[in-house]
């Protein structure tokens, strides 16, 4: 029994190290699993490479999920203590406590949850997924290479052989010039994923998107929450306007803010990080300190080792794998989707490139509409966000009205006393057509959507409107909004 | 109801500036026109045919398939963007390295008899032809490659407008702007065009009809959101390779700027003389009005028009430099005069055309039938003068095609 075991598993060695594939998709991120799946649901040989050990990429693994996870209980703790009394709940905060294990347990558990689902589905639709790092060879070829220590990588270097190929190997984080990221106490947005304990004073470089949500997280965990920024404002994606509100909020839960910012140096001395900063107006530097300092400026994209410049591929001055617009790198057998190209470095943008870049190898067609692609902050209140903001219609010379709805006058809102923040629509003045939406309240992830529908199929104000809506909901928000846009809202 | 109509009229007026597949309309005979090679993306230069799916003779409809064209890239279907009928198939199918702008076919409208049909000569070399093609023609090429970017910050609408699809749910704000001015879901579908998702009919494009709100604004708002639907590719700075690469390029470079030195030094002016015979019905003003906008529409569509092909993403930076200067900048300068030749105005009673019914591209044959048919007319001379510009090196080329394009206005 025994030698024929060793004989069937040598031949299989020998079978396994080339291989041919219709397509092969490098990296598991979400840009690489859409691709992958979508690409054995269209009738491709496919398979996918991944180097860490589980699917999902960044996101499921070190980015949006883990992330979501610690926002939502740790909003739920900061609820618990500070939002029951005027509700008629009595808690005795004496009795409160935090376990950061269980939280980070929790969050271990939901990733590994939802990364193992993605090799259920690969399974399900029969992608093959291939453990190891990947490397071009030539332009018709990969080579799968085992990574030291990774449970159940390749066992050697295996060949494929593809007609075609999706890129997909994401982004990293931007490294502070002259900053070691130790992931202990100076961390990357990774590091303060999983922190040993909750630092009593969190010192976060950008004030960014990641940035504030890892700030919101520790700031209700009882952190002392100092950020940041270069530019004279947070959140410098967002609309202004937005920008400003997100800015007063934050400031009321505890967040310190420092713009005009810039951060010399960082150094660490045991359990405290030494930092200096210089304000770029006025010249002045302080020297400050923290028990943890997060930098958050920003991802880069990803293709070390992938062997792209070995086979000629062109990478632009930031970095990013150069596309034309039908994701085609100078081979257009090799494809490119995700933060390792050009656009938002978001999830779902991510996936939908996946997605259009198999549909454009089966069929020649494939639709990725980058004027609607929504961004949310999942803070409290969440942002969100989709199409033109007021600035870029001002900067294109586009004739616009803003149509705007607190939340203050939301029955809904103020039935559960979350009344911060508003619906702000923008349309164009002759058409009506929506422009851009920008909502900063509760639930603002899950509104955007309504935004996106409209948005994607040209509707003007007026056809949401006069759309039903449910009462009383947050969503009414968003009508009246509409409304005021056009024509004048009933509720304000 | 008199109100209605009027404005209708006007929309309709500018929709038609707008629109290749209204041009036809008031066309009395229908050429034989060349089918050629469409550019399929932006960087394409060449292409094969896989097959053709429309047999020499058939009609077809504006939707249609009528081939599938292969590109380095992938393989396309390429639709028909009018209604007509296949007349002849110049590059079969498995053909290989056609150019962009390359005739491969010829087509006719669907209800010209073949047999009648005069079929051109082959022109010989492609950038004769590029040069030879009438507005129309190129209208068609560039309307039947799907992929085709429209020139970022482009003025002057490119925006295809479509047919409104007739299974549609009407948005509300639509049904009730229809309701309110007595229009029916069919007056909708027929008669006004619609600017959204697959022939959607937005709030703006019954506006716009009812005459509410200015037509180039709904076109404008249009042609920026669909500017912003695609990924800004454009100056893409490449880092670059190897040394060896960068000599290389810069080798490049100093002869384009050599060149462009030389081009510098002789700045070019070209005149150009057309007769135009214009039935007698159309009077001074309304003929100088009509050639203002056609001579502005040229002016726009040749510094669109070559443009498109010459866009690659794979430009290097310094090399990008000098190939796609600022593609909104004039390449050159125009006047002209219109002087009276034999005016005998004896018919004063026309009817009342629209400019589009007067104006159109059409070939020279229409023209001579058309004088032999109806003697009524006057001779202008067009005295076209065009100052090129000494700072790009594509601008005589564009100068000449622009020339080339008001040639072929005929007037009847
Ligand atoms: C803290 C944080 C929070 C975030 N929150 C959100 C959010 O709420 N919403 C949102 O939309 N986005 C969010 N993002 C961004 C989101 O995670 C990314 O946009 C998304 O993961 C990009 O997907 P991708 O597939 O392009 O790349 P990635 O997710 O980075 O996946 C690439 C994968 O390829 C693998 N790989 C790379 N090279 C090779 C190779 N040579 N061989 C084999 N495998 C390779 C990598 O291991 C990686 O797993 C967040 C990011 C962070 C860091």
């Amino acid at each position: 029994m025994l030698r024929v075991n060793l004989l069937l598993q040598r031949q299989s060695f020998r079978f396994l190290s080339s291989q041919s594939h219709d397509l092969v998709v490098i990296g598991g991120g979400p840009a690489g699993y859409f691709a992958a799946i979508k690409g054995a649901q269209l009738g491709f040989n496919t398979a996918c490479i991944e180097k860490r050990g589980k699917l999902g990429g960044t996101c499921l693994n070190v980015g949006c999920i883990p992330s979501k996870a610690l926002l939502n209980n740790s909003l739920m703790y900061d609820q618990i203590l500070n939002d029951t009394q005027k509700r008629g709940i009595v808690v005795d905060k004496k009795n409160v406590n935090l376990d950061f294990d269980g939280l980070m347990k929790y969050k271990d558990k939901v990733v590994s949850q939802l990364t193992g689902g993605v090799e259920m589905l690969f399974k399900k639709y029969g992608v093959t997924y291939y453990k190891g790092d990947g490397e071009f060879l030539n332009e018709n070829e990969v080579v799968v290479k085992p990574v030291d220590g990774l449970e159940g990588t390749v066992k050697e270097n295996i060949n494929l052989q593809a007609k075609n190929f999706v890129i997909a190997t994401g982004s990293e984080v931007t490294p502070f010039p002259g900053i070691t990221i130790d992931e202990e106490r100076i961390v990357s947005s990774t590091g303060a994923l999983s922190l040993k304990e909750v630092p009593k004073r969190l010192a976060i470089i950008g004030a960014g998107i990641i940035g504030l949500e890892m700030g919101s997280v520790y700031n209700r965990l009882g952190s002392e929450v100092t950020v940041m920024e270069y530019q004279d404002k947070i959140g410098s994606s967002m609309d202004d306007e937005v920008a400003a509100t997100m800015s007063k909020v934050l400031k009321k839960q505890g967040f310190n803010f420092k713009t005009n910012a810039k951060v010399v140096s960082a150094t660490r001395s045991g359990d405290v990080v030494d930092f200096t900063v210089e304000n770029t107006k006025t010249g002045k530097q302080e020297t400050l300190q923290a028990d943890v300092l997060l930098v958050a400026i920003g991802r880069r994209p990803y293709i070390q080792g992938l062997g792209a410049e070995k086979i000629g591929l062109e990478v632009d001055e930031s970095g990013r794998l150069v596309i034309d617009n039908q994701y085609n790198t100078k081979f257009p057998h090799i494809k490119v989707a995700g933060d390792v190209t050009f656009g938002p470095m978001l999830a779902h943008k991510a996936e939908e490139e996946g997605f259009a870049a198999v549909e454009l190898f089966k069929t020649g067609h494939g639709h990725v509409n980058y004027n609607n692609i929504p961004s949310v902050m999942y803070t409290h209140p969440e942002v969100a966000w989709t199409g033109k903001n007021e600035k870029e219609l001002k900067r294109d010379d586009i004739n616009y009205k803003v149509g705007k709805f607190p939340f203050i006058a939301n029955s809904r809102a103020k039935t559960n006393m979350d009344t911060e923040g508003f619906v702000k629509i923008l349309i164009d003045a002759e058409t009506e057509r929506i422009l851009g939406a920008h909502i900063v309240g509760p639930n603002a992830g899950e509104m955007i959507a309504e935004a996106c529908l409209a948005l994607e199929y040209g509707a003007s104000a007026e056809d949401i409107a006069r759309v039903c809506h449910a009462h009383p909901t947050l969503s009414e928000a968003f009508k009246e909004a509409s409304m005021a846009a056009y024509s004048q809202p009933i509720n304000f | 109801m008199l109100g209605i109509n009027l404005v209708r009229t006007a929309a309709r007026l500018v929709l038609k500036r707008n629109s290749a597949r209204c041009l036809h309309n008031s066309a009395k005979v229908w050429d034989i026109q060349p089918f050629l090679m469409p550019a399929m993306s932006p960087t394409m230069e060449k292409g094969g045919i896989v097959s053709w799916k429309v047999e020499v003779g058939n009609t077809f409809s504006a939707g249609d398939v009528l081939l599938e064209v292969e590109t380095d890239k992938a393989q396309i279907d390429v639709e028909a963007q009018d209604d007509g009928k296949l007349a002849k198939i110049l590059r079969k199918d498995g053909s290989k390295d056609i150019s962009v702008g390359e005739t491969i076919a010829f087509i006719a409208e669907p209800n010209d008899d073949l047999s009648t049909l005069e079929i051109p000569e082959i022109a010989q070399d492609k950038r004769e032809k590029a040069h030879a093609s009438s507005g129309k023609k190129d209208e068609l090429q560039a309307k039947s490659s799907p992929q085709a970017t429209p020139t970022k910050g482009a003025k002057r609408s490119a925006v295809k407008l479509h047919t409104a699809n007739p299974n549609q749910t009407l948005l509300p704000s639509v049904s009730l702007l229809l309701a309110e001015n007595n229009l029916s879901k069919e007056d909708a579908f027929n008669n006004i065009e619609a600017t959204g998702l697959n022939g959607r009919l937005l709030k703006g494009d019954v506006l716009a009809y009812l005459g509410r709100i200015d037509n180039e604004n709904l076109l404008g708002i249009t042609e920026y959101i669909r500017n912003s639907e695609s990924l800004d590719l454009s100056n893409i700075k490449v880092k670059p390779r190897q040394a060896m690469e960068t000599q290389e390029i810069s080798k490049e470079k100093v002869e384009e700027t050599k060149k462009e030195a030389a081009i510098k030094k002789a700045p070019l002016i070209l005149n150009e003389e057309i007769i135009l015979t214009v039935p007698s019905e159309v009077n001074e003003l309304k003929l100088s009005k009509s050639l203002r906008s056609f001579i502005d529409e040229a002016y726009h569509y040749t510094h669109r028009a070559s443009l498109e092909n010459e866009q690659s993403n794979y430009f290097d930076a310094i090399f990008d430099e000098l190939t796609t200067p600022n593609l909104r900048a004039p390449r050159f300068k125009y006047s002209y005069d219109i002087i009276p030749l034999n005016t005998n105005s004896n018919n004063m009673m026309g009817e009342e055309d629209d400019i589009f019914d007067i104006l159109s591209s059409r070939k020279r044959r229409a023209s001579v039938e058309s004088r032999r048919n109806n003697e009524k007319t006057n001779d202008y001379l067009l005295n076209l003068r065009v100052a090129v510009s000494n700072r790009f090196l594509d601008s005589e080329k564009k100068a000449s095609r622009f020339i080339e394009y008001i040639k072929q206005v005929e007037i009847f």
